[in-house]
């Protein structure tokens, strides 16, 4: 006999898991795109 | 540019959708009713069919992006057609996982070559194709052209997969042949409104993956 909660959990784990973890990389790319941005910014301006 | 979250409609969208998604979540768990022969494996239904839904319009998109790349020469349509291709390839492979995990108990067995399967998996593979090209595929203006023809050709795969159910012969289906019209109210609205929510969180998605790669774009530009 399957133990069909277990295949439910599952699969909402992974699926909201999944969305969680895009949206974490995401802002972390966000972040260190706007740092290297903003470090180049600032070296501009010292020259 | 500014971090996508210090925009009030963003920030207001996002706390709208993760709001909807809880109140989805609960009511799947607590609300919609036990289907007899499948128990908690039918509720996997609410997340699987909008996922795919999410995979098919993400790829509607890419193919929309496409044709706009080619009529107004505009990289801004790149970005949309790279950013969609990404999403609709992450829901096709969590539709890929989850179908599998639903057939386990309901079939006996995780994978079967019927038509509905095989065509999913050969639009994933399109995919994988695509994001190859992308990477190995030499200088960055015809790389673009290249990818908006790819997603415009790969979008002819959607059609045969909604309709290979009904197109290949009844005995090497396994897919269920279910229409959702006939369902009743107590599956079809929670259904509808899975859907509906899918719908928000992908448009968010969309919109937050074209700024992320603006930003990285500019960055480039700049080096």
């Amino acid at each position: 006999m399957y133990n069909f909660f277990g295949y439910f959990l599952a699969v909402y784990i992974i699926v909201f898991g999944t969305i969680v973890v895009w949206f974490t990389i995401q802002l972390c790319s966000e972040s260190r795109l706007l740092n290297k941005n903003q470090t180049k910014n600032s070296n501009k301006e010292s020259y | 540019m500014k971090p996508f979250f210090q925009n009030k409609t963003n920030q207001v969208w996002f706390l709208l959708t993760v709001c909807l998604m809880l109140f989805n979540i609960w009511h799947v768990i607590f609300v919609t009713p036990m289907v007899p022969d499948q128990h908690w494996a039918q509720k996997i239904f609410y997340v699987h069919v909008p996922s795919a839904w999410v995979a098919f319009l993400s790829f509607f998109i890419v193919m929309v992006a496409g044709i706009m790349f080619f009529v107004k020469g505009d990289d801004r349509w790149d970005d949309v057609g790279l950013a969609a291709a990404e999403i609709g390839t992450l829901f096709t492979a969590l539709v890929l996982t989850t179908g599998p995990i639903w057939a386990t108990p309901i079939w006996g067995q995780p994978w079967v070559w019927e038509p509905r399967l095989t065509t999913t998996l050969i639009l994933f593979l399109i995919y994988i194709g695509y994001f190859m090209m992308r990477s190995f595929g030499g200088h960055a203006e015809r790389v673009k052209r290249y990818a908006a023809a790819l997603g415009i050709i790969a979008f002819a795969d959607v059609p045969i997969i909604f309709i290979s159910v009904q197109f290949w012969s009844p005995e090497i289906q396994s897919h269920p042949q279910v229409e959702m019209a006939q369902q009743p109210t107590g599956i079809l609205v929670p259904f509808l409104l899975s859907l509906g929510i899918f719908t928000l969180l992908y448009t968010l998605m969309l919109r937050y993956r074209i700024h992320v790669i603006r930003i990285n774009n500019r960055n480039v530009a700049h080096v």
